[in-house]
C-alpha cells in the first residue's frame, strides 16, 4: 500500500471556472440563438399547414401563362398576315392546341412549385433535427429559387409547343428561333 | 416574468426550474435561463462544485432537447408511411386543383379570345389528351416524388438520429 496522503480529494479550481464559462455560453445561446431556433421551427411548421403553398403555386401559374400570352399574340398576328380565316379548321385547331398547351404548362408549373413547397418543408425539418443533434445544417432555396426552377421547366415546355406552331414558324422561320427571341432560349 | 419568481427560479435546479416555471404558466422556453453559473460558487472543493454545475448545464441541454426537438423528430418520423409520406394526400390534391384551375383559366381565356373575334368559343380544353395528359402525368409525378422523399427522409435525417443515439453516452 503506497501512503498517500488521508486528506479528502478536492476539485481543482479551473473546473469549476470551465464549468462557469459553459454555463455563461449557454446562457447566451438561450438568450441570443434560441429565440432565432424558434423562429425558424415555427416557419417550418406553418409550411406544414393546408394552403401554406398556395402563392407558390398561383406565382407559378401566373408566370406560366405570361410566357405563353406572348406566343398567342405572335401567333394571331402570323395567322392574319397569312390572310387565315380565324374561324378556319386550321385558326382554330392551332389556337386550341396551344391554348391545351398552355393549361397543361400552367397546371405542372403549379404543382411543381407546390411538390417543391412540400420538399422545402421536410428540409427545413431535417435542419431542425440537425440542429437538435448539434450537426451542421444544410441551406434550403427560398421561394424565388424554388418558383425559378419551375418556370425553367415551363419555359422549356413553351419552347416546344411554340416550335409546333406553323403560323409562329412561318414568320420566324423556325419555331425555335422564335422562342429564343421571347427570351426561352436560356430557359430549358 | 416577475423578477422576484425569476430569482426565485435561479436559486433552483434547471429541471425543477423549468417545472416549476411551466406549471405556473412563466411561458419559459428558453432552458437555459435558469442556469445560474454562481449557484455552487460558495460550495467547498470537496463537494465538487464544477462537477454539479456541468451536471445543470447537461440536465438543462437534455431538457431543451425534449422539450423542442424530440416533438420535431417524432412529428417527421410520424410523417413516414409504407409507400412515402402523409403528405402525398395533400400534394395529389394541389396537382388535381392545380390542374383544374389552369384549364379552366386557359378555358375562359380562350372563349374570350374567340369572342373578340366575333366567334362562338367552343373548345373543350378539359376534355383534351392535352389536358388530360397533363394531369395523369402531373399525378404520377407527385407519386414519385413523395417515394423519394421519404427515401430522402429515412436515409437522411432520420439516419442520423440513431448513429447519435448510439454514441451517446460512449
Amino acid at each position: 500500500m503506497c501512503g498517500g496522503g488521508g486528506s479528502d480529494p478536492k476539485e481543482q479550481e479551473s473546473k469549476l471556472a470551465l464549468a462557469q464559462q459553459a454555463a455563461n455560453a449557454l446562457q447566451r445561446y438561450g438568450d441570443v440563438f434560441v429565440p432565432l431556433e424558434n423562429m425558424y421551427i415555427d416557419d417550418t411548421k406553418a409550411m406544414f399547414a393546408d394552403g401554406a403553398s398556395d402563392d407558390a403555386v398561383a406565382a407559378a401559374q401566373n408566370q406560366t401563362s405570361a410566357i405563353y400570352e406572348q406566343g398567342f399574340g405572335d401567333m394571331r398576328g402570323a395567322q392574319f398576315q397569312m390572310g387565315l380565316d380565324p374561324n378556319s379548321g386550321r385558326a382554330v385547331g392551332e389556337s386550341n392546341a396551344l391554348r391545351e398547351a398552355q393549361a397543361r404548362g400552367m397546371g405542372l408549373a403549379g404543382s411543381d412549385a407546390g411538390l417543391s413547397y412540400t420538399d422545402s418543408a421536410y428540409q427545413n425539418l431535417g435542419n431542425v433535427i440537425q440542429m437538435g443533434q448539434g450537426l451542421q445544417t444544410q441551406a434550403v432555396s427560398g421561394n424565388i429559387d424554388r418558383m425559378q426552377s419551375s418556370l425553367d421547366r415551363a419555359g422549356a415546355a413553351a419552347q416546344r409547343d411554340f416550335a409546333n406552331s406553323q403560323s409562329i414558324a412561318s414568320i420566324a422561320g423556325t419555331g425555335a428561333g422564335m422562342a429564343a427571341g421571347y427570351g426561352l432560349g436560356g430557359a430549358g | 416574468m416577475d423578477p422576484m419568481f425569476g430569482n426565485y427560479l435561479s436559486l433552483l435546479n434547471p429541471d425543477v426550474a423549468g417545472e416549476v416555471g411551466s406549471f405556473y404558466g412563466s411561458g419559459q422556453t428558453n432552458a437555459y435561463s435558469n442556469i445560474n453559473p454562481n449557484r455552487y460558487s460558495s460550495m467547498s472543493r470537496k463537494d465538487m462544485p464544477g462537477d454539479k454545475l456541468y451536471a445543470d448545464l447537461i440536465r438543462a441541454q437534455t431538457r431543451d432537447y425534449n422539450q423542442r426537438f424530440a416533438p420535431i423528430e417524432n412529428f417527421m418520423a410520424g410523417q413516414i408511411t409504407a409507400t412515402g409520406t402523409k403528405s402525398l394526400g395533400a400534394d395529389l390534391d394541389r396537382t388535381r386543383s392545380s390542374m383544374g384551375s389552369a384549364v379552366t383559366n386557359v378555358q375562359g381565356q380562350q372563349n374570350r379570345d374567340m369572342g373578340r373575334m366575333g366567334l362562338q368559343g367552343n373548345s373543350n380544353v378539359a376534355n383534351s389528351t392535352t389536358a388530360v395528359g397533363g394531369l395523369v402525368g402531373g399525378l404520377n409525378d407527385t407519386r414519385l416524388r413523395d417515394s423519394d422523399r421519404r427515401q430522402s427522409l429515412l436515409s437522411g435525417s432520420l439516419s442520423g438520429i440513431s448513429t447519435k443515439a448510439r454514441s451517446t453516452g460512449q
